[in-house]
């Protein structure tokens, strides 16, 4: 009996979805960009994430499109990859320097899917999205505003 | 005797209207109060199961995936979205010994519908998922008009078609690259 619930209990981690969260998703800024963001494993097996930084602009209908670090804008993280334990959580902390303003960094967290020797294994990117101008004050509308949105 | 019994009343009545309208009075203090701060912080969940998909059939079809997304979001918020694909056009799955399955072979359809190739472009540039091998996508919540709180399930099967037939045999991999975001 014992075998057989340690069975079940063995396919349904298998199986089980690789539920990733990020937290928060935005932040504003002034001129002085510093923060943390946090990373969560909801799954009950390990698994590894990269953090890695992009910029971002937006479409007509507001849909986010991401692209290479714009030149003029350095991210520091406090750690570019780690492990997270099943149920675990990890504060990741980032000091940003642009050289221009407004400035928009999307710093993604990429859940590195389970290796797979057959067909296809799944990863999961999930973005913190900071935003920062010369006043923090109405920085994401402003941002917005250059967009085209939000008029 | 009754002069005294007379006199204390007198002092009882007069000691009496003294002090009543002091007992009548009501005192109060400053009015005291706790500031309570509660923060909710904005959350964006995505998950898959199963975590792994394996093609099988005369047309090699997987299993449904579905990715679930589970939002809870501030108000002036704008919208999520969610995007799948590939990391290569040219090499979404491949043998390890240099035979690939491009992302033009490699079809997906969500809850069911048509199936159409992991040719799109959406998502440019970003962690893995690579324009010209994105196989779909859509606004899992426009604010206001949907929750600011909720949860999304999109059920994608992903099929080959159109192999050549001289791929060489072998056990063929990919990863499947799922992207979700709100700015």
């Amino acid at each position: 009996m014992k075998k057989a619930i340690a069975l079940i209990v063995l396919g349904l981690i298998g199986n089980a979805a690789a539920a990733q969260t990020v937290s928060p998703l935005i932040a504003e800024f002034g001129k002085k960009i510093s923060g943390d963001f946090t990373v969560s494993n909801n799954a009950l097996t390990p698994q590894a994430v990269t953090i890695e930084a992009f910029s971002f602009g937006a479409d007509k209908d507001g849909k986010p499109i991401y692209r290479a670090l714009d030149s003029g804008i350095a991210v520091r993280l406090s750690e570019t990859s780690a492990r997270l334990g099943p149920k675990a959580s990890r504060s990741i902390h980032y000091q940003i320097t642009c050289v221009a303003y407004p400035c928009e960094v999307a710093i993604f967290a990429d859940f590195v899917g389970l290796h797979t020797t057959n067909g296809i294994a799944l990863s999961i990117h999930v973005p913190h999205v900071v935003y920062a101008c010369e006043k923090v004050k109405g920085c994401r509308a402003l941002v917005r505003k250059s967009w085209g949105l939000d008029k | 005797m009754k002069k005294i019994l007379a006199v204390s009343a007198v002092l009882f009545l007069a000691l009496a209207v003294i002090v009543s309208p002091g007992l009548a009075s009501q005192l109060s203090s400053n009015q005291a109060s706790v500031n309570l701060n509660y923060v909710i912080g904005e959350s964006l969940t995505v998950s898959a199961t199963p975590s792994t998909a394996t093609f099988s059939g005369a047309t090699p079809t997987t299993g449904v995936i579905s990715i679930s997304t589970v939002w809870n979001l501030a108000s002036n918020r704008s919208g999520v979205w969610i995007n799948w694909g590939f990391s290569s056009p040219t090499a979404a799955l491949s043998n390890g010994s240099g035979s690939n399955i491009p992302s033009s072979e490699v079809f997906a359809n969500i809850n069911g519908g048509a199936y159409s190739a992991c040719t799109q472009t959406a998502f440019t540039n970003v962690s893995g998922l690579t324009p010209g091998a994105v196989c779909g996508g859509y606004p899992v919540a426009i604010f206001p008009a949907s929750p600011l709180s909720g949860s999304d399930i999109a059920p994608i099967t992903l099929q080959l078609q159109g192999l050549p037939t001289a791929l060489p045999a072998g056990t063929y991999t990919g990863t499947l690259q799922i992207i979700a975001g709100a700015i």
